[in-house]
């Protein structure tokens, strides 16, 4: 199980027991006890210098105060000899009170050392008895006082007026813990860290009787945003939730990531620039922050106000640092595990698109629905109104071949676009990496005109670099002016990367076609001009010759026999050598072919193939001659393995032409299991269909005939792919 | 001359005349007995059936209580009575018990645990605790009997039933017939003794967070009634379901509550509160637990039943098992059916090779050996004794 779905339902059972215990002591016990049950221990103590406060585990009355004392003072990672149980490996954390205890647990068995989870688990159980004994405490302190404020009249009211402090500091107490577990429990079903957050500021605002609460997130290079603001209800307060805003120095948020403590600022007199304006707009007032340390960093803030429509004197009472502090600290853990689980969600959806695309790249798709896949992906991930990707031309211009954007909007794919004015396609063009621009301007007809006319005011854009050279830029436009979160160029540039592979895949395949083609051609051509010499010369000098035998024939005397015989023979041969080579010239490049077109090519083959063929031809004009040349070495390679391999009784070939494309199939009744593995015929095939770029799909199953299947463009097409020069 | 150590088990019709004295007389196979443990139906005349036992076995001590059905070699009974005598110098016993349990069920289980005695020689210690198993939350008697015995100490037992009547339970200690009390046995051995727990129900579907519980009482899960989420589970409405329906959907759907180890621990629901909307368990479930919906089938449960035996045996370190208590959860007799329970009693009289069995079918079932949770529900732990 996930250890925060594990975790935080412990923590909250245990705060909700120890929380029932109505005097220190018992709270003590309370807290070992769901400790040892909880994570299995056998022995579960909390020891202060040389004494056992609770513990459990001991038979009654056997309880070895001084091995557990010195035990605990070992510090963690050590064994422990429990009797009737064995040795046991035992865990410690240092209590914040009672001031220097330990809380130590001891478990036997091959898993006694605690889990990561487990550790944590004990530190956060730890922190809640430390709080509830405290609490306690107060409340047997406060027992006492009331019995010797019965006995000592005259104390009464000296008595009284501490009494009412203690009260006063048991409500904030109880409340915070009430806070505190509305918080754990969001924690604990799995809320998302924006949820929490609404819920942390709200919980520290009310906490402290504020006018406003609100949890700031520190960002690198000196910045701050808000991510979750309450109000008090019925306070008009318009604060930009998520706004990039600068850290001044001297402000209570520099005091508070500096120092990593609590602080406070009853007047913001001295804020300058966005901040002054803020507090005017707002009337921020008295104010104090207290710091979120994630993993020993100042991850953050959880702040409180008043505002200054309060009467003017009012500031936020004193100690208010201190009750902030605590219940921060407490939530720290809370809320790392909520930012961690909101992260690791980010990561998990750009790491699916991301594949999705990978996906599309390695399956060789085409680059124009590549294009437009990663704008969608983008926009989708980046939360950005449009999503582009621009090639740069060679004219110093650029044209958008993809584009994504809400339904209501359309981008127009123009080519030629200008790079004048201030613009991320510019700037990436320029300076060959990423940029981002918060503000749009350009004359018309230029990249950031286009963008701005569709509402767009700010942007962010990666390079696409294609085996060194600039090739083109992706965009990603916003329509609120600064909303560009941290990190995204970084984002896109995960996937520019991919269409940089794409388009260099793409170029590598087109020239593989290319130089398939050209092989193809070239043999087609050798062939050609054989079967041209054979006929024009071998073949009419044979012909020339078997003539002339047979007029020699026609002269000899018939007593001569021996001699006609002999003749005959040769004559005979002769016709024979013809025959076989009118069959080579045919299989090399057939006369048919060139001259009539594939339909009588096919016809002539399927009336000389052994397995009665059956044709259905469309209607359609001379192709290219390429394509021909293919389709029929195909149908005749086909018959050819029918005859031999297939074990059929017919053949059907259906050829016809839909969407500019010739479609071809060649099924027969045989044994099947034909494997394109074995035998050259199929690969030469495969070979010929690829380098027009056409697909051949064969089915054979044993026993189910054999089906080919061949689609070939009649234009064949290569994908568009220029290099452009490195720019910059 | 008596063995050093011997265990033997007498049984009864409770219909027959003198069923107890009957029963007494079976299990005293020597003079030396050093404790009886009876198991018997709920009846009218409890104080007479004792008398019967104790007009056999005299001032020897007597722990025991009334069942949801008895356990012998022979099968599972209802209406008898099962004694259980253990004997010889190789045992030292010593019993308690602690009425008035449900106003402190802490303190009842510290007092019922002050019962063991540790003469010299006796190395091998079990406390066997039977409490009443309508008391509210049973974790509060496992925890102060533990706060009294430690981590050293091993603890096996049952809750009492009432033949699934749910409305009274009773407990026996010496000639003492109680209601609402937790009695106890410390059990010091020369031999060997060895506890096998298994369940065989397993997790269906998706977690659920208790968002609202008390003790005994299940009011919300992830946030809605928890009647309204445990019944669309099941695929049922609270409107669709006729009351008398409920107790075997109950019976047989059990929930699972997650542990660190990842095994699960099994929580019985006895009935629901239609008006409210909750559910009623037999133990604690703790708000902000993460809990499942639990099934089981016969062999399933079958297998775990030989597991959990195989398991007490292994633990005896290669002495044969001088016999066997069994502490069956009723609401396996729900799942497995008559035809199943006879499998399964047979099958744990095979394991126990010629030793005697005797048990009774709980409303709880108690093991604790490592850790400090000791509750169990729909599962079966045996007592082997060597």
């Amino acid at each position: 199980m996930p250890a925060l779905n594990w975790f935080a339902p412990q923590l909250v059972a245990f705060l909700e027991a120890v929380w029932s215990a109505r005097t220190e002591a018992a709270a003590g016990l309370m807290a070992v006890e769901r400790a040892a049950e909880a994570l299995d221990a056998e022995v579960a103590a909390i020891v202060c210098g040389d004494r056992v406060v609770a513990v459990v585990g001991y038979p009654e009355g056997a309880v070895p105060v001084r091995e557990l004392t010195l035990s605990a003072a070992d510090g963690p990672h050590h064994e422990l000899t429990v009797p009737g149980v064995g040795v046991c490996r035992v865990a410690t954390v240092l209590l914040d009170y009672p001031a220097g205890a330990i809380f130590l647990l001891a478990r036997a068995g091959p898993d006694g050392d605690l889990s990561h989870d487990e550790a944590g688990l004990l530190r956060g159980m730890a922190r809640v008895t430390s709080m509830a004994m405290r609490t306690q405490r107060l409340l047997d302190d406060e027992r006492a006082a009331r019995e010797e404020s019965d006995r000592q009249a005259t104390e009464n009211g000296r008595l009284l007026a501490e009494l009412t402090q203690r009260q006063v500091r048991l409500t904030e107490l109880a409340g915070e813990q009430a806070a505190l577990r509305r918080v754990a429990t969001l924690v604990a079903a799995q809320a998302d860290a924006d949820r929490i957050f609404a819920a942390v500021a709200e919980e520290a605002g009310r906490l402290l009787q504020a006018d406003v609460g609100a949890v700031s997130k520190f960002g690198p290079e000196g910045c701050f945003t808000v991510p979750a603001i309450w109000t008090e209800t019925g306070t008009e307060f318009a604060f930009p939730v998520g706004e990039q805003l600068p850290v001044d120095e001297g402000s209570l948020t520099d005091r508070v990531l500096r120092s990593g403590r609590a602080s406070r600022m009853d007047t913001y007199r001295s804020a300058v620039g966005r901040l002054a304006e803020l507090r005017d707009r707002f009337g921020l007032g008295s104010m104090v922050g207290a710091p979120i340390v994630v993993g020993g960093r100042v991850w953050g803030m959880v702040s409180v106000s008043l505002l200054s429509s309060r009467a003017k004197a009012e500031t936020l009472p004193a100690g208010s640092e201190q009750r902030l502090a605590d219940f921060t600290e407490l939530l720290a853990t809370a809320i790392s595990n909520a930012e961690a689980r909101g992260e690791l969600a980010r990561l998990a959806e750009e790491q699916a698109a991301l594949r999705r695309v990978a996906t599309l790249v390695a399956t060789g798709t085409a680059p124009e629905e590549l294009f437009n896949a990663v704008t969608v992906e983008m926009r989708s991930l980046l939360n950005a109104g449009v999503t582009s990707l621009l090639r740069y031309e060679a004219d110093g211009t650029a044209s958008v071949l993809a584009a994504s954007s809400d339904p209501g909007t359309e981008v127009p794919l123009l080519s030629h676009l200008t790079l004048e004015g201030t613009s991320v396609a510019a700037t990436v063009l320029s300076r060959g990496r990423t940029a981002r621009f918060d503000e749009l301007g350009g004359p018309p007809g230029s990249v950031p005109a286009v963008f701005h006319s569709l509402g767009m005011h700010s942007a962010a854009g990666a390079p696409i670099v294609v085996e060194g050279g600039l090739w083109g830029v992706i965009l990603a436009h916003w329509q609120d002016p600064q909303s560009v979160p941290s990190g995204t160029e970084g984002r896109i540039a995960q996937f520019t990367q991919l269409v940089a592979t794409a388009i260099s895949n793409a170029a590598s395949r087109a020239q593989l076609a290319a130089s398939r083609a050209r092989i193809v051609v070239t043999a087609d051509e050798t062939r050609r001009r054989i079967e041209r010499d054979l006929h024009d010369g071998i073949q009419q000098r044979l012909v020339t010759l078997a003539l002339q035998l047979r007029t020699v024939q026609g002269v000899v005397p018939p007593e001569h026999a021996g001699l006609l015989s002999a003749i005959s023979q040769a004559d005979d041969q002769l016709i024979d050598i013809l025959d076989e080579l009118r069959e080579i010239s045919r299989g090399l490049h057939p006369a048919i072919l060139s001259e009539g077109g594939l339909g009588p090519a096919l016809r002539s083959l399927a009336r000389r193939a052994s397995v009665p063929t059956a044709m259905d031809i469309g209607e359609f004009g001379r192709l290219s001659q390429p394509v021909e040349a293919a389709a029929y070495y195909v149908v005749s390679e086909a018959l050819t393995n029918v005859a031999k391999h297939a074990n059929a009784t017919v053949v059907h070939v259906d050829l016809g032409i839909k969407n500019s494309t010739l479609h071809l199939s060649i099924d027969d009744d045989g044994g099947g299991g034909a494997d394109p593995a074995r035998g050259s015929g199929i690969i030469g095939l495969v070979d010929r269909v690829d380098a027009l770029g056409g697909k051949l799909t064969l089915r054979s199953p044993p026993g189910g005939g054999t089906s080919l299947v061949i689609e070939l463009p009649l234009e064949p097409g290569l994908p568009p792919v220029r290099q452009r020069p490195r720019a910059g | 001359m008596p063995p050093d150590r011997w265990f033997a088990v007498g049984t009864a019709g409770m219909s027959a005349d003198d069923a107890g004295g009957r029963a007494a007389d079976a299990a005293l196979i020597h003079d030396d007995a050093k404790l009886l443990i009876v198991f018997c139906s709920p009846a009218e005349d409890l104080p007479e059936l004792i008398g019967q036992v104790r007009s056999r076995s005299g001032g020897v001590p007597l722990i025991g209580c009334t069942t949801a059905g008895e356990i012998t070699r022979d099968g599972p009974r209802d209406g008898s009575i099962v004694v259980t005598a253990l004997g010889g110098g190789g045992f030292a016993v010593g019993t308690a018990a602690a009425a008035g349990a449900s106003e402190d069920l802490r303190g009842a289980g510290a007092r019922a645990a002050r019962c063991l005695p540790s003469p010299a020689g006796h190395p091998y210690r079990v406390v066997l605790l039977l409490t009443d198993g309508l008391a509210s939350d049973q974790d509060e008697i496992i925890r102060g009997a533990y706060s009294v015995l430690g981590a050293g100490i091993p603890m096996v037992g049952g809750c009492a039933g009432d033949g699934l009547k749910m409305t009274r339970t009773f407990q026996f200690h010496g000639d003492r017939v109680l209601t609402d009390s937790v009695v106890a046995a410390g059990i010091s051995s020369t031999g060997p003794l060895g506890i096998g727990v298994q369940h065989g129900w397993r997790a269906v579907g998706e977690p659920m967070l208790v968002t609202g519980s008390s003790p005994n009482r299940v009011d919300s899960l992830d946030d809605r009634p928890a009647l309204d989420v445990y019944l669309e589970r099941l695929g049922t409405k609270p409107g669709q379901l006729h009351p008398e329906d409920l107790p075997a959907l109950l019976l047989t759907h059990p929930l699972g509550l997650s542990r660190h180890s990842g095994e699960e621990q099994v929580r019985f629901i006895t009935s629901a509160d239609f008006i409210r909307r909750s559910l009623f368990a037999t133990a604690q479930v703790p708000q902000g637990s993460l809990i499942w919906l639990m099934e089981a089938d016969t062999s399933s449960v079958l297998e775990a039943a030989t597991a959990a035996c195989d398991a007490s045996v292994a633990a005896l370190g290669g002495f044969i098992p001088l016999g066997m208590v069994a502490f069956d959860c009723v609401a396996r007799r729900g799942v497995l059916g008559q035809e199943g329970i006879e499998k399964e009693i047979h099958g744990l009289a095979d394991a126990a090779g010629r030793a005697p069995l005797a048990g009774f079918y709980s409303y709880g079932e108690i093991a604790r050996t490592h850790g400090m949770r000791g509750l169990h529900n729909y599962t079966l732990v045996i007592l082997s004794v060597a």
